[in-house]
């Protein structure tokens, strides 16, 4: 056994975050991941924007080239200069194209991160919280969506009901709940034996406000890291969808499936492919990183352990 | 009604020993029980302390929260007040008259308190249903901290800043913010400092007298039980084996599981250890038929293994013994 | 009598990422064979730390120095070695925190076994097989602490008792491994009267028969008292009062000795509160006295310097009441 010991001392977020830009990967993956949403959030707005007034041209305002126009007599151009990630078999600027695809991944890995706490958040506290019956029927119905292969079952409900962006949103949501209805049950469990709940109790609560006073903050904070590591993972997926087809459809660039379109150029314009996927990579990487800082940061302090 | 303020009568309370499973379902089989409260009744008047004085697996614990209504008795009941005390989890307890009046004092002052909350708001907790207005929820707060010795800068600290023996006494602000009627203290001070105990106890003594409130009072202790206690009643596995008043029963304790365990008790002064009876407490499944003490009983008859004293009064006192009947 | 334990000035500081805690600031001590010391003191007062040195068993941001610090005639000083080669049936410890003391994935028995084994190798220098350890021997340790049912606990995990039943599994490991220093950190707060006293018994038993020397740590005076020879109470990581038990309970000289004592419970609360000592503890300078923030009979030199621990008579005591 070992002793720790250590200054206790109150915590805000703003320490959290110095603590994290200590370590230098964390920093890095921290940076990354900020820049990577603060453009997605500029960049997806110029859409929106540009699409409700009828000039798709503000989509690429910021961009270095327009990257629907094809430029035949640039095709297959290795990154220079010119165009840092080279061009395409179209002679699209590669980097255009991938600065152009990013607000689409930064969405739906909020969405689907989101949506999966919400929804696996309710099941999972819920069950953990009332127990009996109401336990066993969650964790049964969570068993039996966690049973299937992710892929397939997401391929499954877009053939049933249609290609594209949102429905591969929707495939995603409904593969991915079920991690955290167990992670919110598992804390809710964990919480449900403090003594404070009995206090709680005792005064009259209902478990409703119970779940809502006592449970949900410390669940929040305790899958903090988990769902930010998970950002990147449903990034991968994505770009997995996209790259089967299965994601937004060309000539909507996707990072997935440039990667995809890349692989018959590959090795001899080897850019085209590794472009992309380096993208992905990096920031799947970032968001592992950060996710792990904070696991390390936040590491269950406040808790009773 | 001041007198027998507290009834409990006939009290079981048994837990299952294992969670059912499919085979059980099959064969028909039966889960073992564990029979934590057995058969108990006590009265107590108000403004009274009664001590539960018994080791782990006496069922201290259980009748305590029974009392309180944290959990549900499998038969007879217990009444506070005239009015029967309700399971938290039932739709009565919404309507009890008793709601938030009966409170809890938990031995470990760090799960009693949420971490994520200020004292303010964990002290406050207890009044979210009973619909006060915001400024009389502080004014209660700030009251409730000045009686159990904690300043206004204590308001937004975090139980994580605080010490055991201050975590302790925001526990007890907690349970006295409603003026409730009755509170039961399980080990209050078990887990605290030697030095921090005799502060914590004088507390809730001097609360006690100037609030006018009933205790239950929890403990293996037998010095604290001397000190807290008016009356006492020594639990083994489930039973109560002997009741009484405080001073009789430390005095001349007449069943000999209460004899063992109060000359258990480190004494200052006293150098080397007493001669003490062996063998670990049964668990609460095994239950020897008979008189549940007779395997550790320096006195034992035949008599006691298979036939379960009944309850004697004797003066003041009431004695679950062969020796007295 | 061999003199097991020798310390002078043992200082132990942690460095944390929000500065430096010192948690014993000066101790020194001689541990005799055959001989229980009763370490008495609060949160705070740096009783484990010094436990946790003695054993070896201190964490990397720990700094520890000593002008001396000779266990079983090793120097402590000299290489962290030193420890590793003593630890088992040199030096054991038994923690206060009963969950964190088994590693949860290996039974009781092999944990009990793997005990029985090291103490083989260390004191007869044979090497035998977990797997050849009689059970029936090790039940019979288990029978000692009074553990129901042996048979069918030793084949337990420990997430399957209770932190008493730990505690007892551990002091039944002491009793294999025989150790020539025990150090016990409040080692049957999880324990029933009755079965405390038991333990105790045991531990006696190691004393008288094998010459054990005990160091048994507590917050409790009355149950340090009740076991050991000598009391020395601690304070802020620093000893207050030193001496025979039986002297430090009859006439204990140090406020906070005095304070300890006066608030065990003994009376009814109709003949009056208890003695408290007030406030809680709260680190101070090195240049005044910890205990000075609570103590009764308070002056301002003792504010002003660090008092010495100081021999008077048969007593060690640091305290400005006795020069």
């Amino acid at each position: 056994m070992t002793l720790e010991v250590t200054v206790r001392r109150r915590r805000g977020w703003v320490d959290v975050v110095i603590r994290l830009l200590k370590k230098p990967d964390v920093a890095l993956g921290l940076v990354i991941v900020v820049l990577f949403y603060a453009w997605s959030m500029v960049e997806g707005v110029l859409q929106v924007v540009g699409a409700l007034l009828n000039s798709p041209a503000l989509g690429w305002a910021l961009l270095p080239y327009n990257p629907f126009q094809p430029h035949l007599s640039q095709s297959l151009q290795p990154p220079s200069i010119l165009h840092i990630m080279g061009t395409d078999d179209l002679g699209r600027d590669i980097l255009s194209r991938v600065l152009y695809a990013a607000p689409y991944d930064a969405l739906i890995s909020l969405v689907v991160v989101g949506g999966g706490i919400l929804i696996g958040g309710f099941i999972g506290m819920v069950a953990g919280f009332y127990g009996g019956g109401v336990e066993e029927f969650n964790m049964w119905l969570t068993d039996l969506f966690l049973a299937f292969p992710a892929l397939i079952l997401a391929m499954v409900i877009e053939a049933t009901f249609g290609h594209g962006y949102i429905y591969a949103m929707i495939a995603m949501i409904v593969v991915w709940w079920p991690s955290y209805a167990r992670l919110f049950r598992a804390e809710t469990i964990r919480v449900r034996s403090m003594k404070y709940i009995d206090a709680a109790l005792l005064s009259g609560l209902s478990r409703l406000e119970i779940i809502r006073r006592h449970i949900i903050r410390p669940a929040l904070i305790t899958i903090l890291p988990y769902a930010t590591l998970d950002l990147g993972n449903v990034i991968l997926f994505y770009s997995m969808l996209s790259f089967l087809g299965l994601g937004q459809q060309p000539p909507l660039p996707e990072w997935g499936s440039m990667v995809a379109l890349g692989l018959e150029y590959f090795p001899r314009w080897w850019w085209y492919s590794i472009m992309p996927g380096l993208v992905i990579l990096i920031i799947a990487v970032a968001t592992a990183l950060v996710g792990d800082g904070l696991r390390d940061v936040i590491g269950g302090e406040e808790r009773w352990v | 009604m001041d007198k027998d303020f507290l009834v409990i009568e006939h009290v079981v309370k048994t837990f299952q020993a294992r969670r059912r499973t499919i085979t059980d379902f099959i064969l028909r089989r039966r889960v073992p029980l564990i029979y934590a409260v057995n058969d108990v009744s006590l009265r107590l008047d108000k403004g009274r302390v009664l001590t539960l004085l018994g080791e782990s697996g006496s069922g201290k614990t259980t009748l305590g929260r029974l009392i309180v209504g944290l959990e549900k008795p499998d038969s007879g009941k217990i009444l506070i007040d005239g009015e029967e005390v309700s399971y938290v989890g039932s739709r009565e307890y919404i309507k009890s008259k008793l709601r938030g009046k009966l409170q809890i004092v938990f031995q470990d002052p760090a799960s009693s308190l949420d971490p994520y909350m200020t004292v303010k708001d964990i002290v406050a907790e207890p009044l979210t249903k009973l619909g006060i207005s915001k400024r009389d929820v502080i004014g209660a707060v700030k009251n409730a901290l000045e009686l159990v010795g904690l300043d206004s800068s204590f308001l937004n600290r975090r139980p994580t800043e605080l010490s055991g023996g201050q975590r302790q006494r925001v526990a007890i602000a907690r349970a006295i913010i409603t003026n409730p009627e009755l509170i039961v203290l399980d080990e209050p001070t078990s887990a605290l400092d030697a030095s921090i105990q005799a502060q914590i106890l004088n507390l809730l003594i001097k609360l006690q007298r100037d609030l006018g409130l009933t205790y239950v009072f929890i403990t293996h202790d037998a010095r604290v039980a001397k000190f807290v206690s008016d009356h006492i009643a020594v639990m083994y596995l489930g039973r109560v084996v002997e009741y009484g008043p405080a001073h009789e029963i430390l005095n001349k304790p007449l069943h000999p599981y209460t004899q063992a365990l109060l000359s258990a008790i480190p004494e200052v002064g006293r150098r080397g250890l007493p001669k003490i009876i062996g063998g670990e407490v049964p668990s609460a499944i095994n239950i020897p038929k008979g008189c549940p003490f007779w395997p550790r009983c320096p006195y034992t008859m035949d008599k006691c293994r298979v036939e379960l004293p009944k309850e004697v009064h004797i003066n003041n006192r009431t004695i679950m013994c062969h020796l007295y009947s | 009598m061999g003199v097991t334990l020798s310390i002078e000035d043992l200082q132990v500081i942690y460095k944390t990422p929000n500065g430096t805690i010192p948690a014993v600031r000066g101790v020194s001590l001689e541990l005799s064979e055959s001989e229980i010391l009763g370490v008495v003191g609060e949160s705070g007062s740096g009783k484990s730390t010094l436990a946790f040195a003695i054993a070896g068993l201190l964490p990397k941001n720990a700094i520890v120095k000593a002008r001396k610090f000779i266990i079983l005639n090793n120097d402590a000083l000299s290489s962290p070695n030193v420890f590793n080669k003593l630890r088992g049936s040199g030096v054991f410890m038994v923690f206060q925190d009963p969950f964190s003391s088994l590693n949860p994935l290996l039974t009781i028995r092999d944990q009990l076994a793997e005990a029985y084994v090291t103490k083989v190798k260390q004191s007869k220098g044979v090497k035998v097989g977990i797997g050849d350890v009689d059970d029936e021997e090790l039940v019979e340790y288990l029978k000692r602490v009074n553990i129901s049912d042996p048979q069918i606990t030793l084949y337990k995990y420990p997430h399957q008792l209770s932190g008493g039943q730990i505690q007892r599994v551990m002091i039944a490991m002491a009793l294999i491994l025989e150790p020539r220093i025990l150090l016990a950190d409040e080692p049957t707060t999880a324990l029933d009267v009755l079965t405390q006293i038991q333990v105790l018994q045991e531990l006696k038993r190691l004393v008288d028969e094998i010459k054990t020397s005990i160091i048994f740590i507590t917050h409790d005076i009355a149950l340090a008292s009740a076991i050991g020879d000598r009391l020395a109470v601690m304070y802020g990581g620093l000893l207050m009062e030193v001496g025979n038990t039986e002297d430090v309970i009859r006439e204990p000289m140090h406020p906070y000795t005095q304070g300890l004592i006066a608030s065990i419970p003994s009376k009814s609360k109709y003949e009056g509160l208890l003695n408290e000592i007030k406030g809680i503890y709260v680190p101070t300078n090195l240049n005044e006295c910890p205990f000075a923030p609570r103590c009764p009979y308070v002056r301002d030199d003792c504010k002003n310097s660090l008092p010495e621990l100081r021999r008077v008579n048969n007593r060690f005591v640091r305290c400005r009441l006795y020069g």
